[in-house]
């Protein structure tokens, strides 16, 4: 057996040596004007010339070869083909003209058996080696030979025994490898055997290559032949607000921001502002200035938000500025209300979800387990039935769902999640002692949860305080601070409640205490800095 | 029945001497190739033995154009095809033994891939053997011939039928080893 094995090393040595030893580059030397337009006619074209040889530079096929013959025969092909001469008669004629010499995968002649047969003959001879070193009587004579046993090996099985127990691998696996190499190379061969071997990648790469070209030329093409269309339409009838907005959505897809956003003005001037097209061109505007949302854009923005503070568009532009601004807080809050009005299957929300990922991401900021977002307010039937109203049903709808949650949470009030859930419900409908009613009833059902206390805080000093939120807004900071000394939010608030209520010496102290506490690179030094100096 | 036992070292070189025995095989095919002692471009052509293939109906003398087919005039007599351009070099090399062979047989050219004026130019250059000379701009007729490039030369004898392809110039070795051997036998 340890014989068996140096021959199979010595085999893959030999075999490494061919690989190494062959050259395998080959390139396409056919030039574009040479190519047929019709790409089966083209693909027949390339196939025949694979097979021909090239007789001047002789170890290439003509589809590979830059000689002057070779292209001349490329065109004699093609020119065959067009004549709508079948591939063996286009095969033969060239075969009688320059012989068999001309395909390089010769015919099976007379001249040719060596060639042929040579191949099956070595396979044969190494059965034929196999077969003797495996013979028992080699095998036993090798045992008696090498070990100092005087035990009589009396069968082949006894002998294949020992040498299993050896340290050479057991005979059925040796065979089973020698055919599966062979089974192997077989396949390999009857697939892809041929003497354009080498070339083969390539040539579907060109194709493939050559193909998505095209497509995204005609593409290309085919846009803007919809958007010239769509644009003499909307000229046409000026007065149709549906032919404007199909020619900002044919400009949007020829990516022609310019006309898109002309188009867009064009309908909310004949809409009369309504908001599904402002905010479509807050939308064409941000595209048009990269992403980024600009102070005109915002402008738009908070004025649908201001008639419709759930406007698909709109939320996720007011969450890219925020973004911008760092406030990644805000930023997951608005995606987050965004991902909530929408149905498991729109199509932004795995952007959406992406975004807040990355926001929280970038601002540090811990979310919610994904069970407690991914939970839906609404089930699906629900969902199909406010598709299906009005606006103003939908709203309505959507507040009695929500209320129906809130009686549900009062009687079982340990429910965080339900508590979370209605958080975000009450966020989205923008009643402010409704969203605190709930942030409240979270903070209980989480007692021991200095984040739940830090919402409330963010929520009540968010925007415009009303000064009899103040002493609600010191309880909470109260305990808090109780629940996490050690967290700089508490200074933070502290001193923000502290300038509220008109006490400036004390924000003043709070905050500078902070701002010895937090890390030089903290990016809240510049804002506590520019609103200390404000305070002196 | 017991087979002498191999030593674990020859097992081993077996195949990798078997490699390098095919390597050397295959070195000395390649330079017996390039040394040009055994050249692809002198395998017999298959068209030996079969009808001379379509020639071209124009000439360079337009007087030949009335002329079908340029083997018609020679009809019962041997005639040497030769393939060949003004603008290739071993067709220059080649005039002076072929107007020697011209007293012998029939000598027509068929100029591949050429240009009128050019090639007027070459055959007052360099001298004109030829008993008339056939333009194939595009080539075609070379295909069809199944040439590799110029010069090639084509031996058709008495009945039209191919004798012999050599490829490459002819010169005086070439004439007195293979051509007039070829011809002595027609």
């Amino acid at each position: 057996m340890a014989g068996m094995r140096l021959v199979f090393y010595g085999l893959s040595f030999a075999i490494w040596l061919i690989i190494v030893a062959l050259p395998v580059s080959h390139l396409h030397a056919i030039s574009p004007e040479e190519q047929l337009s019709d790409p089966v006619l083209e693909e027949r074209a390339r196939m025949l010339s694979g097979q021909l040889r090239c007789l001047v530079c002789q170890n290439q096929s003509i589809e590979d070869s830059d000689a002057e013959l070779a292209q001349d025969l490329r065109r004699e092909v093609r020119s065959q083909i067009l004549d709508g001469k079948a591939d063996s008669l286009i095969l033969e004629d060239l075969r009688n003209r320059y012989g068999d010499y001309i395909l390089l995968n010769p015919p099976f002649s007379a001249a040719t058996y060596l060639l042929w047969g040579a191949p099956i003959c070595i396979v044969i001879f190494g059965f034929a080696l196999f077969w003797i070193y495996r013979r028992p009587s080699y095998q036993s004579a090798k045992q008696s030979l090498s070990e100092a046993s005087d035990m009589p090996h009396t069968n082949y099985a006894d002998t294949a025994a020992s040498d299993s127990t050896g340290t050479t691998p057991p005979a059925i696996m040796m065979i089973g490898l020698v055919v599966l190499i062979l089974i192997i190379s077989t396949t390999l061969y009857s697939q892809f055997g041929s003497p354009e071997l080498p070339a083969k990648p390539l040539d579907g790469r060109a194709d493939e290559i050559a193909n998505a070209l095209n497509a995204q030329t005609q593409e290309i093409q085919h846009r803007a032949d919809a958007l010239k269309a769509a644009k003499q339409t909307a000229e046409a009838h000026p007065d149709s607000v549906d032919n404007w907005l199909a020619l900002a959505m044919a400009a949007a897809r020829a990516q022609n921001s310019d006309i898109e956003i002309e188009a867009l003005r064009t309908a909310l001037e004949l809409t009369d502002n309504n908001i599904s097209v402002t905010s479509m061109l807050a939308e064409a505007m941000t595209r048009k200035a990269d992403g980024l949302v600009t102070l005109r854009v915002r402008a738009l923005i908070d004025e649908v938000l201001s008639k419709n503070p759930e406007e698909p568009r709109a939320l996720y532009l007011s969450g890219l500025a925020a973004f911008q601004d760092e406030a990644y807080g805000l930023a997951i809050e608005r995606w987050q209300t965004l991902r909530q009005i929408s149905t498991a299957d729109a199509p932004w929300r795995e952007l959406v979800d992406e975004n807040i990922q990355q926001a929280a991401n970038a601002g540090g900021i811990n979310l919610p387990p994904p069970e407690n977002t991914a939970a839906p307010l609404l089930s699906a039937e629900q969902m199909e039935a406010v598709a299906s109203m009005s606006a103003e049903e939908q709203q309505a709808f959507i507040i009695s769902m929500v209320d129906q949650l809130e009686d549900r949470l009062i009687d079982s009030p340990d429910d965080i999640s339900g508590w979370q859930r209605l958080v975000r419900a009450r966020k989205q409908l923008g009643d402010r002692v409704a969203i605190l009613r709930a942030l409240e009833g979270a903070a209980k059902a989480d007692q021991n949860n200095p984040a739940s206390y830090l919402e409330i805080l963010e929520f009540l000093l968010s925007e415009q305080i009303m000064p009899a939120n103040l002493p609600q807004a010191e309880t909470v900071l109260a305990r808090f601070r109780q629940l996490a000394p050690d967290r700089l939010e508490g200074l933070f608030f502290a001193g923000h409640i502290a300038q509220l209520r008109g006490d400036t010496q004390n924000a003043i102290a709070k905050w500078q205490k902070l701002l010895s506490q937090l890390d030089k690179d903290s990016p809240l030094i510049p804002l506590l800095t520019s609103r200390l100096e404000a305070l002196r | 029945m017991t087979m002498p036992r191999l030593s674990t070292r020859t097992l081993f070189l077996l195949p990798v001497a078997g490699f390098f025995v095919l390597g050397i095989i295959f070195i000395i095919a390649i330079s017996a190739n390039l040394s040009g002692t055994s050249k692809t471009q002198n395998l017999p052509s298959i068209l030996v033995g079969k009808p001379a293939p379509e020639l071209p109906s124009r000439g360079l003398d337009t007087r030949l154009n009335d002329i079908s087919d340029p083997l018609a005039s020679y009809a019962g007599t041997p005639v040497l095809i030769n393939f060949m351009a003004s603008w290739c070099a071993p067709c220059r090399a080649e005039i002076p033994a072929l107007e020697m062979l011209a007293d012998d047989v029939v000598i027509i050219a068929i100029a591949y891939k050429d240009r009128e004026e050019d090639l007027r130019q070459f055959l007052s250059e360099y001298g004109n053997p030829y008993r008339s000379v056939w333009l194939d701009m595009d080539g075609a007729i070379g295909r069809k011939w199944g040439i590799y490039g110029v010069p090639e030369s084509f031996l058709i004898d008495r009945d039209g039928i191919v004798r012999l392809r050599h490829a490459g110039p002819v010169f005086a070795d070439t004439i007195k080893e293979i051509l007039i051997p070829e011809l002595e036998q027609m």
